[in-house]
C-alpha cells in the first residue's frame, strides 16, 4: 500500500493501546538513551554485577548518532607511542570554557574503549591487507590512521558499521533489559524534591502508550545533544541531519527540572547539521572530515592547490596528512593563517581567487585523480561504514552509476568565503545562528559534571553528548566511565520509594495530550508547537543578544506555555513522544535564554575573566552559581589530572583484579 | 477504462514532503517488519493488517540512516533521497554530467563492498 500516494483512509494503530496501564521495574542502573555512550554506560554496570535498564525512544540495535554507522574515532592520545599525552594536551590550553575534567576523563579512555569494540567483535584492523603498502596503514598495529599518517591519532574505523550491533550484542549477551521505544520523560527524586537524590524515572511506551515507573539506586543520562531548538523542520531535510532526530534533548530537560546544574548553555547556537538546507550527509564533494583529503578541482578540471597550517602549499597528496615541523600531530597546532585549522586544508585565499574568476564554480570532488588507496579510504572505508552514507549514498549512489574511478562529485555551490568556513567543510548550509561566546564548540547544551561524570545531583550521572561529549570515541569511553560509576555509586545506594504525588503529576503531563485530543480547543498539532518555539529562540536568541530580547523571549515561551500547549493534540503514541519533546524544547529554550541573561549580566560586573557559570532550579528559582578556570583541580579535588583520575578508578581496578566486590 | 476517465477525485489531506524517502516493493517483502521494528522514527510501520507489508508513515521523519534497507531480507527496499538533496555528478573522461535520480542513469559499473563488511545471518 502507498500510504502516501493512496492514502483514502485512517489506518489502525499496530499495536495493542494502553494509555495509563501502569508497568513498575526495579534496578539498579537505569540509562536513559542507547546509544553509543548509553550502551557502554549499560555494559559496564552490568560487568560491576548491577542489574541495567536501558531505556531508548528508538530500536537499540540502531538507536542514536552512532548507530547508524561511524567512520571515525578520534583522539587516541593514551597509548604508549602517543606524541603528545591526554596530560600535555590539556596543558597546552584547550580546556578553556570547558569542563577540562570531563575532557580529559573522555580522552583517557578512547583506546581502551577501542580495544573492547573490538573484543566485542568489530574487525577494526586491515586484516585481509586491502590496505598493505598504504601511507593511512599503522604498520604495527594494522590500524588505519585518519588525518595524521605519522602518529596514530586518529583511527579511520574499518567496520565502522556495525559499531552499534556489536554493543547492542554485548547488552543482551551481559543480561541488560532493553525498554525500546520506551521515551523517558521525567526523573523522580527523593521524596520528590528538586535537588535531592533522583531515585527513579518514568515514561511511556511510544507503541502502547503505557506508562513506565523505574524504580533505580542510579541513573546514567545518555540521550545526546539538545537539537533543533531554533529550526523546524521544512519536512524537506531529508539526509541532511547530522543528528539522529530523536536528540531533542529530553535528558537535559528532565535533569534540569530535577534541579542538575548546568554548563555553557549560554553558548546558545546551532552547531552545523542541524539545519533544513543542508546537502546529504557526506553526499557532496568536499576536502573534510569523512571526506579528508579529497583532491578538488574547479569547474575547468584545475586542481585547487593544498596548503599547510602556516601556509605553505604541499607537494602532493600525502603532504596533506603529515603535521609541519614543531607540530606534534595534525589537529593539534592552531594555523596562524587560516582562523580554526589545525589540519592541513586547501589555499586560504580560495574565496578571493574565485571571486576574481581563477578558480570556476562548481567545484567537484575528483577521487579518480587520487591514489587508489586514498581514493578506496574515502569512499569504501569512510563513506562505506559511516552511518548516514553507507545506504543511502554508497548504495545509492553507485546504483544511480557513480563510479569513484571515473567520476567527480560536485560539491555545493555558496558563497566563495563559505568555501573556507568550518576548517573547510562544505555542506552548503547557512548557520542559523551561530554559538555565542563559545571558544570550542558544545553549544547544544551540557550538564555540569564531577570527576565521577556525576551531575550535580546525587545518583544522576551523564555520558556522551548529554555532557557535551560527542563523536564515537568520547561517547564511548565516557560511556564505560559513567556507567562504572553509577554502579560504584548503585553498589552502597539505599532503596527509595518514589514520591507518590510526583509519579503522579509526571503521569498527568504524560497524558494530558490525549486527554484532550477529539476537543475543539485541542487544535494544535506537535509541528507547529514546535514551529512556534522555534521562532521565539530565532527572534529572542539570536546573533546579537540583549537582556530586554532575551527576557521578552522568556515571556513569549511562558504564553506559549500556558496556551498553545495546552491546545496539542496526540492521536496515537507516536505523536504524544513527539508532543512531550516540543514540552522538553520549551524548557530547553528557556534554559538557553535564562543562561544567556545571567552571562550578559555577568559580564557587567567584576566577576573575573574565565569565571565558570552554572545555572540550576532550587525551588524552581533560577540560582547561578560561580568557579573559577581549573577548579577541578583546586579542593575538594587534587591537583593534577591524573591523581584525580585514578582516585576515581581504584575500585573498578580493584574489581578488575578480582578483588572485594560481589 | 483507465482511473483517470473515471473522472473521479477526492478530497485528501496535503502529502508530506518527501513524498517517497524509503520504498518498499510489495512483490518480494515478505511481510516480515523487521524495517518496522528496527526504524528509529516509526517511519515505517507494521501493516495493522498481519502478513501484509509495512507502511511508509512518517516520511518526513526518516533520517535516511538505512537501517531499514540493512534489515531486509529479500531487498525489498529501497532509499530515495528527496529532489532538494540530489546532486550532479561528472565522467572525467567525457564531461558528461548526470544527476542522482535521472530517469536515465548511467550503468552500475562500481561494484566494490564497503572494507570491514560484515555478512550478517
Amino acid at each position: 500500500m502507498e500510504y502516501q500516494t493512496e492514502q483514502s483512509e485512517r489506518l489502525a494503530w499496530p499495536y495493542p493501546v494502553h494509555y495509563g496501564t501502569v508497568n513498575q521495574v526495579q534496578v539498579d542502573v537505569l540509562v536513559v538513551g542507547g546509544g553509543l555512550a548509553g550502551g557502554c554506560a549499560g555494559l559496564a554496570a552490568l560487568r560491576r554485577g548491577q542489574s541495567v535498564a536501558v531505556a531508548d525512544k528508538a530500536p537499540i540495535k540502531r538507536s542514536g548518532c552512532g548507530g547508524a554507522g561511524m567512520d571515525h574515532w578520534n583522539n587516541v592520545l593514551d597509548t604508549e607511542k602517543t606524541p603528545m599525552t591526554p596530560e600535555e594536551n590539556l596543558e597546552r590550553g584547550n580546556v578553556r570554557g570547558r569542563q577540562g575534567h570531563r575532557d580529559y576523563i573522555a580522552v583517557k579512555g578512547t583506546w581502551d574503549a577501542l580495544m573492547e569494540m573490538e573484543k566485542l567483535g568489530l574487525p577494526i584492523r586491515d586484516k585481509d591487507g586491502d590496505f598493505e603498502g598504504a601511507a593511512t596503514l599503522d604498520k604495527e598495529t594494522k590500524l588505519l590512521k585518519a588525518y595524521d599518517y605519522q602518529d596514530l591519532i586518529a583511527v579511520k574505523l574499518r567496520g565502522g558499521q556495525y559499531l552499534k550491533p556489536v554493543i547492542y550484542e554485548g547488552l543482551l549477551r551481559e543480561g541488560a533489559t532493553l525498554y525500546e521505544r520506551v521515551m523517558v520523560t521525567g526523573l523522580l527524586t527523593e521524596g520528590g524534591k528538586q535537588g535531592a537524590r533522583v531515585i527513579g524515572a518514568a515514561g511511556f511506551s511510544m507503541e502502547t502508550g503505557e506508562f513506565y515507573e523505574f524504580h533505580t539506586k542510579s541513573v546514567v543520562i545518555a540521550s545526546g545533544y539538545a537539537c533543533t531548538i531554533w529550526t523546524y523542520s521544512t519536512e524537506i531535510t531529508g539526509n541532511s541531519y547530522r543528528w539522529d532526530p530523536n536528540d531533542i534533548g529530553d535528558g537535559l530537560a528532565m535533569a534540569w527540572k530535577a534541579g542538575a546544574k548546568v554548563f555553557g548553555m549560554e553558548k546558545a547556537g546551532t552547531t552545523s547539521g542541524t539545519h533544513p538546507f543542508a546537502w546529504p550527509r557526506f553526499g557532496v564533494g568536499n576536502p573534510h572530515n569523512t571526506w579528508y583529503p579529497c583532491t578538488i578541482v574547479d569547474n575547468n578540471g584545475k586542481e585547487i592547490p593544498w596548503e599547510d597550517i602556516h601556509g605553505e602549499r604541499l607537494k602532493d597528496v600525502y603532504a596533506r596528512n603529515y603535521p609541519v615541523e614543531g607540530q606534534p600531530y595534525c589537529g593539534s597546532t592552531i594555523s596562524d593563517v587560516w582562523k580554526g585549522a589545525a589540519l592541513p586544508g586547501l589555499i586560504h585565499d580560495l574565496p578571493e581567487r574565485i571571486r576574481s574568476g581563477e578558480y570556476e564554480l562548481p567545484l567537484w570532488a575528483d577521487l579518480s585523480g587520487m591514489p587508489e588507496e586514498e581514493r578506496y579510504s574515502i569512499w569504501g572505508l569512510m563513506i562505506g561504514n559511516e552511518g548516514k552514507s553507507r545506504y543511502t549514498i554508497y548504495d545509492l549512489y553507485t546504483r544511480e552509476g557513480f563510479n569513484p574511478d571515473e567520476d567527480m562529485l560536485m560539491c555545493p555551490i555558496m558563497l566563495p568565503e563559505s568555501y573556507q568556513k568550518s576548517k573547510g567543510w562544505f555542506h552548503g548550509e547557512p548557520d542559523v545562528v551561530k554559538p555565542w561566546r563559545a571558544e570550542s564548540g558544545g553549544a547544544q547544551g551540557e550538564l555540569a559534571v564531577d570527576w565521577n561524570l556525576m551531575t550535580s545531583l546525587d545518583g544522576l550521572f551523564v555520558a556522551g553528548a548529554s555532557s557535551g561529549l560527542e563523536g564515537s570515541s568520547y561517547a564511548c569511553s565516557s560511556g564505560f566511565y559513567a556507567g562504572n560509576r553509577a554502579a560504584e555509586f548503585a553498589q552502597t545506594a539505599e532503596e527509595a520509594q518514589p514520591d507518590p504525588e510526583q509519579v503522579e503529576a509526571e503521569y498527568e503531563r504524560i497524558y494530558a495530550p490525549v486527554k484532550r485530543t477529539g476537543t475543539p480547543e485541542a487544535y494544535v498539532s506537535w509541528k507547529e508547537l514546535w514551529g512556534g518555539s522555534a521562532r521565539v529562540m530565532q527572534q529572542c536568541c539570536g546573533d546579537f543578544k540583549t537582556v530586554p530580547v532575551l527576557e521578552h523571549g522568556l515571556k513569549w515561551l511562558d504564553s506559549i506555555k500556558k496556551n498553545e500547549m495546552q491546545r496539542t493534540y496526540a492521536r496515537n503514541p507516536h505523536e504524544l513522544a513527539r508532543v512531550i519533546e516540543d514540552e522538553s524544547r520549551i524548557t530547553i529554550s528557556e534554559m538557553f535564554l535564562q543562561a544567556c541573561i545571567v552571562k550578559a549580566e555577568a559580564e557587567k560586573s567584576d566577576l573575573p575573566d574565565g569565571t565558570y557559570l552554572f545555572n540550576q532550579l532550587i525551588d524552581d528559582r533560577l540560582v547561578t552559581t560561580y568557579e573559577e578556570p581549573e577548579y577541578w583541580l583546586k579542593a575538594p579535588y587534587q591537583d593534577s589530572y591524573l591523581k584525580n583520575y585514578r582516585d576515581c578508578r581504584r575500585k573498578e581496578e580493584a574489581a578488575d583484579a578480582g578483588m572485594g566486590e560481589k | 477504462m483507465q482511473e483517470w476517465e473515471k473522472n473521479e477525485a477526492f478530497i485528501a489531506p496535503n502529502p508530506t514532503g518527501p513524498t517517497e524517502a524509503v520504498s518498499i516493493n510489495t512483490e518480494i517483502c515478505a511481510a516480515c517488519n523487521a524495517c518496522a521494528n528496527i526504524c528509529r522514527t516509526q517511519t515505517i510501520m507494521p501493516n495493522p493488517e498481519p502478513g501484509k507489508p509495512p507502511v511508509v508513515v512518517f516520511p518526513d521523519e526518516c533520517w535516511y540512516c538505512g537501517s531499514c534497507v540493512e534489515a531486509c531480507r529479500t531487498g525489498a527496499l529501497e532509499m530515495h533521497l528527496p529532489i532538494n538533496q540530489r546532486i550532479f555528478f561528472k565522467r572525467k573522461k567525457t564531461g558528461e554530467v548526470f544527476r542522482i535520480g535521472q530517469a536515465d542513469a548511467p550503468e552500475k559499473t562500481f561494484f566494490k563492498e564497503p572494507f570491514g563488511w560484515l555478512k550478517e545471518g
